[in-house]
């Protein structure tokens, strides 16, 4: 055999011509040290095929031999990708769990944290309620696609970095004790959780609802239930405070609906942030409308605002109490 | 049985015959597109997507050898198994015996 290497010798000028672009998109990301030989024997394949293609089908055409072998030999890119070993995946299945994993994390620890301090400063600063809604969703969304984009990103590089471990990343591996506890009573719990879920969203859809969209009055101008100035503060407070009995009821349903010591205490705490706003604006007699009160009482002279206000103060008092003492009792039952 | 399934199953399992089938076929010097129709005839359907970058593998681990042949109409790239690569080839096929034993027994 004849062992001159012809990759060594300057070959024809390439020709603009269907094998040549295969080629040269199968080779042109590879080294140097291998384009010219990897080129060369393309070549040689596409016109072994090409003769194979007409032998077998004489009525073929060059044109369409060449195509029909070009076919056949497939993506340049896969190829050529496959030539330089580098990976077709941006994390892969080593890595995936933990990436998952991470990605979840992050998300969960940090957009409902970083949207709830946005809503509130811009609450402080006064903007009205369709501009801390727009500002709260608008942040979470920015923050939820930076989290995921540069945390995909640094799996993707960590993939194509040396043989990257858990213990590399400094994550702790997975050990048993990363499995979450069996729902005791799954049905129960989903249900109980939906319910309570739907009527935190229609308490704080009510907050919202009685001041953008409350029926007119009378001659057609609306007054809404609650006193618009606390909008500066109280409200989002509360709201937030609705926010956070539902993650509350979200986190509880997840580690399988099982009250513990912890979710009572946690429990007691959000109801409390719920509760003492309302009951501290109730005691004060400013939580309604101090116009819509006037309005009332041109109609019905006896109302009095201070019953309404102790009404929502001794109801506030008991279901806070209430929800209190039945997670403390669903708690030590386990006990 | 799912034709996808089973397609999926036979893709899986023949994998890591196609360096066997190579490594066997390749005692004698063979260029790139022979390989593939000597492969396919043998039932080893391959592309040569997948073959020419094994091919280099296989080189770059030095089981493989390749030299030009420039003599014929166009330029070849002979591809020859190395005692290494008769060696290897050896551990697989007992391997392979052992495999086909131990599932043999379990049916």
């Amino acid at each position: 055999m004849h062992t001159t290497d012809p990759t060594q010798t300057p070959t024809n000028t390439a020709q603009d011509t269907l094998t040549e672009r295969y080629v040269h998109a199968a080779t042109r990301r590879l080294g140097d040290d291998q384009r010219d030989d990897v080129a060369l024997e393309l070549r040689s394949d596409i016109a072994d095929r090409v003769e194979a293609l007409c032998a077998s089908e004489p009525s073929l055409s060059t044109e369409k031999a060449e195509e029909a072998a070009l076919i056949e030999l497939g993506d340049p890119g896969r190829l050529a990708a496959s030539y330089r070993g580098t990976l077709q995946h941006l994390v892969g299945p080593e890595l995936f769990p933990t990436y998952v994993r991470v990605l979840r994390g992050i998300l969960v620890a940090v957009v409902p944290l970083v949207t709830t301090i946005v809503a509130l400063v811009a609450a402080f600063q006064g903007d009205d309620v369709g501009g801390v809604i727009g500002a709260s969703i608008s942040t979470a969304l920015n923050t939820s696609v930076h989290i995921a984009f540069w945390t995909t990103l640094s799996f993707a590089i960590l993939e194509r970095s040396a043989n990257p471990t858990q213990e590399s990343l400094g994550l702790a591996p997975w050990t048993p004790d990363n499995l979450p506890a069996l729902p005791t009573a799954p049905r129960g719990a989903l249900g109980e959780t939906v319910t309570n879920i739907v009527w935190l969203g229609l308490l704080a859809g009510f907050v919202v609802w009685q001041q953008v969209a409350s029926p007119p009055w009378g001659d057609g101008e609306r007054f809404p239930v609650l006193d618009p100035d606390l909008w500066s503060f109280w409200i989002p407070l509360i709201l937030v405070a609705l926010a956070a009995e539902a993650a509350f009821e979200i986190v509880k349903y997840r580690r399988g609906g099982v009250w513990t010591r912890g979710f009572a205490t946690l429990n007691t705490v959000t109801g409390l942030v719920f509760a003492a706003p309302l009951m501290w604006l109730a005691s004060q007699d400013q939580l309604l409308n101090p116009a819509l009160t006037s309005l009332v009482q041109e109609q019905w002279s006896e109302f009095d605002p201070g019953v309404a206000h102790l009404v929502v103060l001794v109801s506030a008092l008991a279901i806070w109490l209430w929800d209190t003492v039945d997670g403390w009792r669903k708690s030590t039952q386990l006990f | 049985m799912n034709d996808d399934v089973l397609a999926s199953h036979l893709q899986e399992l023949r994998r890591g015959t196609v360096v066997m089938a190579s490594l066997a076929i390749l005692r004698a010097p063979t260029y790139g597109y022979a390989l593939l129709e000597t492969l396919a005839d043998s039932g080893f359907a391959v592309d040569g997507n997948t073959l020419y970058p094994l091919l280099r593998r296989l080189e770059k681990q030095g089981l493989l050898t390749s030299e030009w042949n420039t003599e014929e109409s166009r330029p070849r790239k002979f591809y020859r198994s190395t005692d290494e690569g008769a060696a290897l080839l050896e551990v697989l096929l007992g391997e392979w015996t052992s495999l086909h034993t131990s599932i043999e027994k379990l049916r």
